[in-house]
């Protein structure tokens, strides 16, 4: 049973006494029970409606969402015919591996920095890693869409050419990626036996090591877990995408607004439903990792 | 043990390079960078081609305060706050329900089942919301042959839309904070105070409910500030009057290309978002 | 011979370590500690938590940085070299073994770190594996054995390395008292058979005393007293080590006069005592606490023994407990002395003195200490 601060001494043997007495008689349910049951399958279908209906027409041999027509599968193969939607899947998937890799070690490193040591301007630190975190995605694109246009000024300059494209994309989510994997690792470094480093130094491993042989393997959990949230971020993301792409990097974030934007095409209840899957097959591999960590 | 008080070792100075370096770094240059040229080009001018013009003003920010504008904003709050309100007014009593359920491990799989539409694609959710309550969707089509109506309704782009889309990307946010909460009350303090003659209502105000405050709080704020800053919903589901500062920025980008007054309206959102942050902060708000 | 071997293995100078604290004070854990541990000696840092012997074990350890002084190991300077360059190793307080390592991984890991040969080290696992007697344990992970097996496991890993100096840290705290006996004869039987120093770090003064054959007292990042532990329990120098080790009854006195290897002193009921000061001569009117320990004073009734030091009360209170009776008896002037007696004869002095009987207390001269700290 789960404890708060609050005081104890409400909870005196004598108070027990009366509390087990009510607790073994027989409650029926009252009309406040049945209403919060109730309120609570309203939200579950509220919750899965969406989905269930975007999953289930695209299945609909027709057109259009307002009636059912019969089973067909002709959006799916739609969908696997499409080339733009094809190149936007590629892209997407380079983005999300790349900027995950990057994000994951540039974050394990940090994590490991921060949690150690103390030091002047950690607190700075502390918040400079927080804020892409709390920024809105709007504001982060803005930022980012003048650096890079500044930064192709002042690098032509120099005679470099350098336009939006998959690598101001990847920038990007870089970016915001490192932030969101550093969190994940340093809640897993909290729990950290640090009296486990002094021990392997004290067995004559040096800092490298002692992370190779004993934090990494222990942290890996959250490492990984860390680096399935980036990738699923950078995969989802929209806003900032929008903004710092340019011609043929179109991520398939991207291609769907422009699909939504021109119009309701069934192949997009399509691509929702495997996209939905994917989603739910990421979600569910991270759960099983953190389960592992236990 | 304290962390170390004492000056570093010459190898720990180095170590602390190669571990917090890269990032520092990084972000310095793509994240503090940025956000300092969208400050400066907020007092910049926009020329007439739409190009940068160096010269300094203030005058984007007292743009600012032209009513047209004024409105936005004030319509972002309160569509914010609104937002935040169905949130909580929806999630306490789900929250609460879950919370209460006997089984851990049925809380648990049923906490994963809540969340599992929530880690999909944003945009797909949103587009959902097109799909559904579009003139030739299904709720419109589930109604007329109810025989409710006869015309389908123009449910899309409008307030009401923009608010359904909003509470549906929100809510998972109201939920957590707020189960985790009501989960850690010990509910053997609401059986007290039955026994102290409280009936269900009086224990549910006066236990229940303050003790759930930190989870109300945490929840709120979670919900407001993203949305406050929300682009995807106004965008996919509202309509022309329903213009909030995430499109007003996006507008002033990449429509009107006055990036100076877009960099204004960023800079002030970024406040905002800063300024709610610090006050949860402030008020002693645990770390997320 | 108070340690069995002459080469200093560690020698401290100077040493001192400094934190911030919470409110920005300046807080010193070690405060320039001087101490020279020898070779294959077993020696103890006692005191109580917080005196700084934690500290001082992790600084030797190379886990902590000294804010100033000098380390040094067998002649060689090491206060600069991190912990992996030090030729020691440690027993943690918590055993610090690796969770995701089976038991022969654990404690080969300090061979591994220094590249030994794979067959060297599965011949020097299994031979420390059976010195600590757990040799058909090192497939099982950390978290299946008991606390004293893992504390055994610990020990091992570290004693496999041949470290020159073994450090200890508090390593029989989490343990019961029967398994904490067991292995403290362990220990003691180990240390010999393995012939290196060993610097245990405890809060136990009984475990102090019958393990070690020397003593470090601490209190408050100072070392108050160094010795044997049969000179640290007869002959302690400050009060605190009186009062920390064992039992010490301390009387308020004045010094009266000197005489040959005595010294007298009034006490407060206006009794005169005969100290054996070894012929320290303190001067007159000196403020002192007359120390003696509850066994050295015997209690009795009828004739008065022909000693210097015997003196009349009357028996307040007593306590029996088995094999001893403590006896706390009030003298002239409120002079409360507590004596205790081995229960050796059953019509002894535990079928004589009642409570409120006047009786009489004595010791001998010797048994008695002036303490000016």
């Amino acid at each position: 049973m789960t404890s708060t601060s609050t005081s104890t001494s409400v909870t005196s043997s004598a108070h027990r006494a009366v509390v087990s007495a009510v607790k073994s008689r027989p409650r029926p349910r009252s009309l406040s029970e049945r209403l919060l049951t109730a309120n609570a399958w309203l939200i579950f279908l509220f919750f899965y409606a969406p989905i269930l209906v975007l999953v289930i027409f695209s299945f609909n041999s027709g057109r259009f969402v307002s009636q059912w027509e019969g089973f067909s599968l002709q959006w799916y193969s739609r969908l696997f015919q499409d080339a733009a939607i094809g190149l936007a899947l590629r892209n997407s998937l380079i983005v999300a591996t790349v900027s995950t890799v990057v994000s994951t070690v540039l974050a394990t490193l940090v994590a490991v920095g921060m949690e150690r040591f103390s030091f002047q301007g950690k607190t700075a630190m502390d918040s400079l890693l927080y804020l892409p975190i709390i920024i809105p995605d709007i504001a982060m694109a803005v930022m980012l869409i003048l650096f890079f246009v500044q930064a192709g000024q002042a690098l032509g300059l120099f005679g470099v050419r350098f336009s939006l494209g998959l690598g101001t994309v990847i920038l990007a989510h870089i970016a915001f990626n490192v932030s969101f994997v550093t969190v994940t690792v340093r809640a897993r470094l909290a729990n950290f036996d640090r009296s486990l480093e002094e021990a392997a130094h004290d067995l004559y491993a040096d800092e490298w090591a002692t992370f190779r042989y004993v934090t990494l393997p222990l942290i890996m959990p959250g490492v990984l877990a860390g680096a399935l949230l980036a990738f699923t971020i950078s995969l989802d993301d929209f806003v900032i995408t929008f903004f710092t792409s340019g011609p043929g990097s179109t991520t398939l974030p991207l291609r769907i607004y422009s699909m939504v934007k021109t119009g309701i095409t069934p192949e997009l209840n399509a691509l929702s439903t495997l996209l939905l899957v994917a989603s739910m097959l990421l979600v569910l591999a991270s759960l099983l990792l953190q389960r592992k960590q236990q | 043990m304290s962390t170390q008080a004492t000056p570093l070792r010459k190898h720990e100075r180095w170590l602390l390079g190669i571990l917090v370096g890269p990032s520092a770094l990084y972000l310095l240059v793509l994240f503090v960078i940025p956000l300092l040229i969208v400050l400066v080009y907020s007092f910049l001018t926009r020329g007439t081609y739409g190009q940068i013009v160096w010269e300094f003003t203030l005058q984007n920010y007292v743009r600012v305060f032209d009513p047209l504008y004024l409105g936005i904003l004030w319509y972002s709050i309160l569509m914010a706050g609104l937002n935040t309100l169905l949130c909580l007014l929806l999630s306490y009593p789900f929250a609460y329900h879950l919370a209460r359920v006997g089984n851990a491990r049925t809380r648990n799989v049923l906490l994963t089942l809540v969340m599992i539409p929530f880690w999909t694609n944003f945009l797909i959710r949103t587009y959902a919301w097109r799909v559904i309550l579009g003139t030739d969707g299904p709720l419109n089509g589930a109604l007329m042959a109810l025989g409710v109506i006869e015309e389908p309704l123009s449910l899309l782009f409008n307030n009401g839309a923009v608010i359904v889309g909003l509470v549906y990307g929100y809510m998972p946010f109201m939920v957590l904070p707020l189960y985790a909460a009501i989960e850690r009350i010990d509910f053997s303090l609401v059986e007290a105070a039955n026994d102290l003659y409280a009936n269900g209502r009086a224990a549910f105000l006066r236990v229940v409910l303050p003790l759930s405050m930190p989870g109300i709080v945490a929840g709120s704020i979670l919900v407001f500030i993203p949305s406050l800053g929300t682009f995807v919903t106004t965008d996919l589901l509202g309509g022309s009057k329903t213009v909030m500062i995430g499109n007003l920025i996006q507008s002033q980008f990449l429509t009107s290309r006055d990036w100076p007054f877009g960099s204004a309206f960023s800079m002030l959102l970024m406040a905002a978002v800063l300024g709610a942050t610090l006050f949860y902060f402030r008020k002693g708000g645990r770390t997320l | 011979m108070p340690h069995p071997s002459q080469q200093p293995a560690v020698e401290l100078r100077d040493l001192i370590k400094q934190y911030v604290d919470p409110n920005g004070e300046v807080v010193a854990a070690v405060n320039q500690i001087n101490l020279t541990i020898y070779d294959e000696e077993f020696f103890s840092l006692l005191g109580p938590s917080g005196c700084g012997k934690t500290t001082t074990l992790r600084m030797i350890a190379g886990l902590d940085v000294p804010t100033s002084g000098t380390i040094t190991l067998f002649g060689e300077d090491v206060t600069d070299k991190p912990a992996y360059r030090r030729p020691v190793n440690t027993v943690f307080q918590r055993y610090a073994l690796f969770p995701h390592m089976n038991i022969r991984d654990n404690v080969a890991f300090g061979l591994r770190m220094r590249s030994v040969p794979k067959d060297e080290i599965g011949d020097r696992v299994q031979a420390v594996l059976k010195l600590v007697r757990l040799e058909k344990m090192g497939d099982r992970r950390p978290s299946q054995l008991s606390g004293g097996q893992q504390q055994r496991v610990a020990l091992a890993r570290a004693l496999v390395n041949e470290p020159e100096v073994l450090l200890l840290d508090e390593p029989l705290g989490a343990l019961d008292l029967k398994l904490r006996q067991a292995m403290q004869e362990e220990l003691k039987r180990i240390q010999q058979e393995v012939g290196i120093c060993f610097i245990y770090v405890t809060h136990d003064q009984e475990e102090a005393l019958t393990m070690s054959d020397r003593i470090a007292v601490m209190n408050d990042g100072n070392i108050l007293q160094v010795d044997r532990p049969y000179d640290l329990y007869e002959e302690p120098k400050t009060r605190f080590v009186a009062d920390f080790i064992g039992e010490t009854n301390f009387i308020n006195a004045v010094v009266m006069e000197n005489e040959g290897d005595c010294t007298q002193v009034r006490l407060a009921g206006g009794q005169i005592s005969h100290v054996d000061t070894e012929g320290k001569h303190l001067p007159k009117e000196l403020p002192v606490t007359l120390a003696i320990r509850p066994e050295k004073i015997f209690v009795g009734v009828g004739e008065r023994p022909q000693v210097l030091n015997v003196f009349e009360g009357i028996v307040k209170n007593i306590v029996y407990f088995g094999t001893d009776t403590y006896y706390d008896v009030a003298l002239a002037g409120d002079v409360m002395i507590t004596a205790r007696q081995q229960n050796q004869d059953y019509t002894g002095t535990a079928a004589t003195v009642a409570k409120d009987e006047p009786v009489y207390v004595a010791w001998r001269a010797h048994n008695a200490s002036l303490l000016t700290e």
